[in-house]
């Protein structure tokens, strides 16, 4: 491993579910200042931050809460990878030298129910929206049934992934879904979306998480700071002919999905390999997601995910912890918050200080990836 | 390029609920759940449509042929529909 240049020293998050009367952006504010308690920092050390939501408001106007000190505050608004992209534009400045200290946040507050999109947002017709076809949740339904037809896996596989994500998120005081469910519970539940059931998908939700970074060579001003190292933060967009969300139609040879290209480079830059992770959080929108996307970003061979999840490997316990928080499925997701959720778990298992839910032998890397309409996929490598 | 109208169902979904209204056009009193897939054209393409037919009938791999759909402002979409369907009419 080469010499790292960014190191995050402050994690914040404000807890992950329902807070009536508290906005998105409050909660925001509220994961920053606990990141910067975190990292023993002030508001005024910061030089540069990024971050926003999906639909509850501009990052940067938290400064009338936070101190409008005139630090440099770009807003992000980039889908499921909002919190993903602000990270790696502090990432970057950071990297380069343009300041030493960053702060990332990301936020939201969704509505009940699936979310509502205009067709003219993302380039399609009208007549994609009033025909029925503009829902998240039909492209991660097909997608699934289509791998599971190819890769021969079972349902009950998916079922193990949302009982494994409650089971954590039991652990996690900071979730949203804590009730533990029955592989058979889950999969006799409504079905909503052949063939995942209410309690494979994730629900749109509400939270806040904050992140302080600095670079390397300013941690000897933070004496106190436990520092984990941010070796790679990269952000990729579909290719042509790939098989992505709000897809009108495929070609029939499939481009790679953007997680690939998101994950390979992450890998790379980091100078770690897949093999050489210890513990990882991976886009489990859904529980066929997780399966797919453990696969796609090189963490295990397609069709193999049916005996990981037979022998527990993806346990805290496991080979390869994952979703260690509970993910997405127990936590929800509040779009520009999730990504960064991420962070902060693996920040806290690489600390050692995951309590309950803590994976045991002292884990040395993480890795953390999302992925989202309309194609879109970031990832980060980081050790201790 | 004119494309066959017969293909074969490469994946599927079911929207079980009504998706968000707007940009669909429906109310929670009239909603039916609807097939969702791709249907693969010969080795040209894959396009994304509505299916009609028994959900529970749906299979990867089976014939499936374009018929007409309007939604609901009655504005012509189109369908795929189980081969079978049409000949025992």
């Amino acid at each position: 491993m080469s010499e790292p240049a960014v190191a995050i020293v402050g994690i914040g998050l404000h807890p992950f579910g329902r807070h009536e009367g508290v906005s998105g952006l409050e909660m925001g504010a509220n994961a920053v200042r606990l990141a910067l308690q975190d990292a023993g920092l002030r508001w005024s050390d910061v030089q540069f931050a990024a971050g926003g939501s999906s639909s509850s408001g501009n990052a940067d106007t938290m400064v009338a809460d936070l101190g409008a000190t005139g630090l440099a505050f770009l807003n992000v608004h980039n889908g499921c990878a909002t919190g993903g992209s602000a990270l790696v534009s502090v990432y970057n400045a950071l990297a380069s030298g343009a300041c030493d200290v960053g702060v990332v946040v990301g936020f939201d507050k969704h509505p009940r129910g699936a979310f509502a999109e205009r067709p003219e947002d993302w380039s399609l017709p009208a007549w994609y929206g009033t025909a029925g076809l503009m829902v998240t949740t039909q492209f991660f339904g097909m997608k699934i049934q289509r791998y599971m037809h190819d890769h021969g896996i079972e349902p009950p596989t998916l079922a193990k992934v949302a009982n494994k994500a409650f089971r954590n998120g039991e652990k996690n005081e900071n979730a949203w879904r804590r009730q533990p469910l029955s592989e058979d519970e889950i999969l006799n539940a409504r079905m909503v979306s052949d063939p995942l059931t209410q309690y494979m998908l994730c629900s749109p939700g509400e939270g806040g998480a904050a992140l302080v970074l600095c670079r390397s060579d300013y941690l000897t001003r933070i004496p106190h700071a436990r520092p984990v190292y941010l070796r790679s933060a990269v952000l990729q967009t579909r290719q042509p002919q790939s098989f992505d969300v709000y897809s009108p139609a495929l070609g029939m040879e499939l481009s790679p999905s953007p997680s690939v290209a998101a994950a390979q480079m992450a890998f790379e830059r980091a100078g770690v390999a897949p093999s050489e992770i210890d513990i990882a959080q991976v886009q489990d929108t859904e529980s066929g997601a997780e399966l797919i996307h453990l696969a796609e970003c090189g963490l295990c061979e397609h069709g193999e995910q049916a005996g990981l999840y037979r022998r527990g490997a993806t346990e805290i316990a496991g080979d390869l912890p994952v979703n260690t928080d509970g993910g997405c499925i127990a936590n929800g997701e509040p779009i520009g918050a999730s990504g960064l959720r991420q962070v902060y778990e693996t920040v806290l298992q690489l600390r050692g200080d995951a309590g309950d839910r803590q994976v045991p032998n002292e884990p040395k890397t993480g890795f953390t990836h999302v992925y989202g309409a309309p194609g879109v996929s970031a990832c980060t490598v980081l050790s201790r | 390029m004119l494309l066959p109208s017969r293909g074969t169902l490469w994946t599927y979904t079911v929207q079980r609920f009504m998706p968000p209204s707007p940009p669909y056009r429906d109310s929670t009193e009239t909603f039916t759940p609807f097939g969702v897939g791709y249907v693969q054209l010969d080795d040209i393409i894959r396009v994304e449509s509505r299916l009609i037919g028994d959900p529970e009938t749906f299979r990867i791999g089976m014939a499936l042929q374009l018929v007409p759909l309007l939604d609901v402002d009655g504005e012509p979409i189109y369908a795929f529909a189980p081969v079978h369907e049409e000949t025992s009419k």
